[in-house]
């Protein structure tokens, strides 16, 4: 079932990777010769290293994390249920609804369809694509601004993972939201995907919201570059935002935290665009930033 | 809690002197500060997510809601399934729960669930820290006696259950399963529900080996031990590596045991004859293995340890025996602590576990030479990831959350004897091995199932997903009514949940009758006593629309009012909305 679902993912990404490139990429900005490829992969391979520990350290800590986060986090679930149940208090501030419970209120099955679609296919597409279109950029920054970005990202969020339990919204308010994508036909299949890549109790924060963000905010960077791109990925990360609270996936407090990650990211993603970031000189940094803290 | 609370009491204590220097009256002051201020009544309950569990949460939610209306600050805790057992049943870490509890309808197991000698012991042994005297004499004397009296005691057993409330009966779901006949046959009401459902199935022809069910328990994929009790529910999957003496529903059927013959001078024994058997690493089955396994279960430390461990799962059965007499290889003397030969019997229900293997796990379970708990065997904390058991199956492999594999035990006695086995159980097995696969969600087991990549479900599917197996072509909808019921357990050990008055408040707030209807869509019979459906129900409390606790309210919904006075005639008092206690809540 797993590798059906990977065989129909890949195929569908592919598709929507070639008309991307096809709108987006123009001649006039990439790079020209084989040999100007090669260099930018040489030149590009520290930082992809760096990405592949961090990935490989993110799969090993997810698949060990929730033993240990029951063990030794903080449990949470309550908290975001009820900041949850505050955020709309303009609405009806008697008795505010829940943030998802409000988006669910106004399911579609079309929308139900369409927001599904996002989650997986428009979520791996858009994290893939900025590795297409930045490599055959002619400046290096954006790539390595996209790498460290997602890398920060995993380290982050990870690490949240362990210090935070929490369920989410169709574990928590079982009642009132249900897990949409689930329970739809076509893609009740698709839990062998994501329960495979995450347990049931990683929602804070959103990892799918803070990536999503992160690809938007990357492209707001090259926007000069690739005009039809920021657009493009604004539009599918608010899609993907919003799918994951109108799928009963994530609290409306895990999107606002991986919205500030995604900032947060995209800013460790500048600061590290010339070098790869090192040890030694994130020490020195913060040993330089200690005494005029204190 | 009693930070903030000596702050605040500090903070007021400055403020009052102020007041006190310019007014005088120093003295009640003095005595209204030095009182605590009563404090909203502060709860939690601990449940399953509904990625595990279908219903719990729902009830938690809807009980939650209730209480919130009666003015108490409630909150709810999903927690995965072994962290919630573990939590509950072993570290007694917590003020509610709502859980399932496997229920076999025996009114023996109410022993184990309220004796306040297991109090402190770990398991379904009294999880709720409830302590009575008299109910203990109850429990013990229906064990001791037979027929219209013990009828007699199950029945006042029930009524203090229900009066007393240490916890609180909700309903019994059915039990729905989905099944495929293009390979399988004979597949019982409800799909499998135990190890002897296994051996019954035929295959539609000699070509299929394997036999693929669908699970969304993912506990055996990381964890075998028969008497962990954090990892087992009614022990199915255990139940096909491990064996007892005697099967069956009416344990009549001999098993490991070839004979079993019953003696009542000078107390009740019965002398157990063994069959040839052997365990799956080849040594044979002897008597001490039989002798062994009473001894560990009865303490896991084998006496090393001042206080018994005994095990955590099984437990009020292993206390049905006083000793163990190895006669010789094959023929063994058990003498019981009961003269009634219907509860003795469940002695005999004990998986017998192999000595060569178990009789190391008796040394204190400690992280890398440290002990950090104290008090816990090896026998208890140990995954027992490659068992060696005696059943029809064997182990092969494991996937962490995704699958386990069991293959025909090639020597296993079924296949030379099948003297005193029933003609049903007799038949070959009807498969080479089964695959047992974990899938994320019930919608998703329909979806494999519909795709033809298994042949039926293991445990209950939620009744949701019933529609989506109308719809399918080749997949089968099979329901029976369950043993297992949901309940709501209070830990009696913490006010103000000591208090059945309390509780009582508590439990009138749960509308089975719409919960039935909501939450469970009908598939489930409402209940308020632990043994309804049972031969040994009191016929006052057989449900019949309502239950002996009124519900402050009509069809469901909470009468705020009536709920409130619930509370006050229990002895609480109000501050506003807020339902308030003096100390610590």
């Amino acid at each position: 079932m797993l590798v059906e679902i990977l065989i129909r993912l890949a195929i569908i990404v592919s598709g929507m990777l070639v008309v991307a490139t096809a709108l987006v990429l123009r001649s006039d900005n990439r790079l020209g010769s084989w040999a100007a490829y090669r260099d930018r992969f040489e030149e590009t391979l520290p930082y992809g290293v760096l990405l592949g520990i961090i990935l490989v350290a993110n799969k090993i800590a997810r698949d060990i994390g929730p033993e240990l986060s029951w063990i030794i986090g903080f449990h949470i679930t309550e908290t975001l249920y009820r900041i949850d149940g505050l955020l709309l208090w303009p609405l009806n501030p008697s008795n505010p609804p829940q943030v998802v419970t409000f988006l669910q209120s106004h399911a579609t099955p079309g929308m139900t369809m369409y927001f599904s679609y996002a989650y997986v296919y428009g979520y791996v597409f858009m994290l893939i694509f900025p590795f297409v279109a930045y490599f055959v950029l002619n400046p290096p920054e954006p790539l390595r601004r996209t790498i460290v970005a997602y890398a920060a990202n995993y380290l982050i969020g990870v690490t949240c993972y362990v210090i935070f339990v929490a369920q989410g919204p169709r574990n928590r308010i079982p009642g009132e939201v249900r897990g949409l994508m689930y329970e739809a036909d076509s893609f009740a299949a698709y839990q062998f995907l994501t329960s495979s890549i995450n347990a049931n109790v990683n929602v804070f924060p959103s990892l799918h919201t803070s990536l999503a963000v992160t690809v938007a905010l990357l492209a707001w960077t090259t926007r000069e570059e690739y005009p039809l791109w920021f657009v493009i990925s604004t539009v599918l990360a608010a899609s993907v935002v919003f799918a994951t609270m109108y799928l009963g996936i994530h609290w409306a407090a895990d999107v606002l935290a991986g919205i500030a990650l995604a900032w947060v990211s995209v800013r460790i993603g500048k600061r590290y665009e010339d070098r790869p970031p090192r040890l030694d000189s994130i020490r020195r940094r913060y040993e330089r930033a200690m005494p005029a803290r204190g | 809690m009693s930070r903030t609370g000596y702050s605040r009491r500090a903070a007021l204590a400055g403020v009052a002197g102020g007041v006190a220097a310019t007014s005088g009256c120093l003295g009640e002051v003095r005595n209204l500060v030095g009182r605590q201020r009563a404090q909203q009544i502060s709860l939690s309950i601990a449940t399953l997510p509904t990625d595990n569990d279908p219903y719990a949460l729902e009830i938690a939610t809807k009980l939650a809601d209730h209480m919130t209306e009666a003015g108490l600050d409630v909150g709810i805790n999903p927690m995965d399934p072994e962290v919630l057992l573990r939590d509950i049943l072993i570290n007694h870490e917590f003020d509610m729960y709502v859980a399932p509890y496997p229920s076999e309808r025996d009114p023996d197991l109410l022993r184990s669930l309220l004796h306040s000698t297991y109090g402190e012991e770990g398991g379904w042994q009294n999880p709720f820290g409830f302590s009575n005297l008299t109910l203990n004499d109850l429990l013990d004397e229906q064990r001791m006696v037979d027929g219209a009296r013990r009828e007699e005691i199950v029945g006042e057993i029930q009524e203090f259950i229900v009066r007393e409330q240490p916890f609180t009966v909700v309903a019994f779901p059915d039990v729905i399963a989905a099944t495929r006949s293009d390979r399988f046959v004979g597949w019982p009401k409800g799909g499998i529900q135990d190890p002897l459902a296994f051996l019954q199935l035929e295959r539609i022809s000699s070509d299929v080996a394997e036999l693929t069910l669908l699970t969304r328990d993912r506990r055996i994929t990381t964890n075998l031990n028969p008497i962990a009790a954090e990892y087992r529910d009614r022990g199915d999957v255990t139940g096909l590596l491990y064996e007892p003496l005697v099967r069956g529903p009416n344990r009549d059927i001999p098993w490991l045991a070839w004979d079993v013959s019953w003696s009542e001078s000078g107390g009740l024994s019965a002398t157990v004859t063994l069959r040839e058997a052997s365990w799956h690493d080849d040594e044979s089955i002897l008597t001490h293995d039989v002798e062994f396994t009473y001894r560990f279960l009865a303490d896991t430390s084998l006496g090393e340890k001042e206080t018994p461990v005994p095990t955590p799962w099984r437990r009020g059965r292993v206390s049905l025996v006083d000793a163990v007499s190895v006669v010789d290889d094959r023929v063994v003397s058990i003498e019981f602590s009961t003269n009634v030969r219907a509860v003795a019997e469940r002695a005999l229900t004990v998986p017998i576990l192999p000595r060569h293997i178990w009789e190391e796990k008796s040394s204190q379970a400690d992280l890398a030479g440290i002990d950090i708990i104290g008090g816990t065997t090896e026998a208890l904390v140990w995954p027992n990831d490659e068992p060696i058991g005696s059943g029809p199956l064997q182990f092969v492999e494991s996937t962490t959350d995704e699958q386990l594999v069991l293959e025909r035990f090639e020597d296993h006695f079924l296949d030379a004897e099948t003297e005193r086995i029933p003609e049903r159980l007799r038949a070959e097995l009807p498969f080479d091995s089964v695959v047992f696969n974990v899938v994320p969600s019930h919608d998703a087991a329909v979806d494999l199932l519909d795709a033809g990549d298994a042949d039926g479900t293991l445990g209950g599917l939620r009744e949701g997903v019933v529609p989506r197996i109308a719809r399918t072509d080749d997949v089968d909808l099979s329901v029976a009514t369950g043993d297992a019921f949901y309940h709501v357990g209070y830990n009696c050990r913490q006010s103000p949940l000591t208090d059945p008055q309390f509780r009582r408040a508590i439990a009138k707030l749960i509308h089975r009758e719409s919960l039935v209807e909501d939450v469970f869509g009908g598939y489930a019979v409402p209940a308020e006593s632990p043994l309804e459906g049972s031969p040994w129900i009191l016929p006052e409390l057989q449900w019949d629309g309502e239950g002996q606790l009124e519900f402050p309210g009509t069809d469901g919904t909470l009468d705020v009012d009536r709920a409130r006075e619930n509370f006050r005639e229990a002895g609480y008092q109000y501050d506003g909305d807020r339902l308030v206690s003096r100390g610590d809540s």
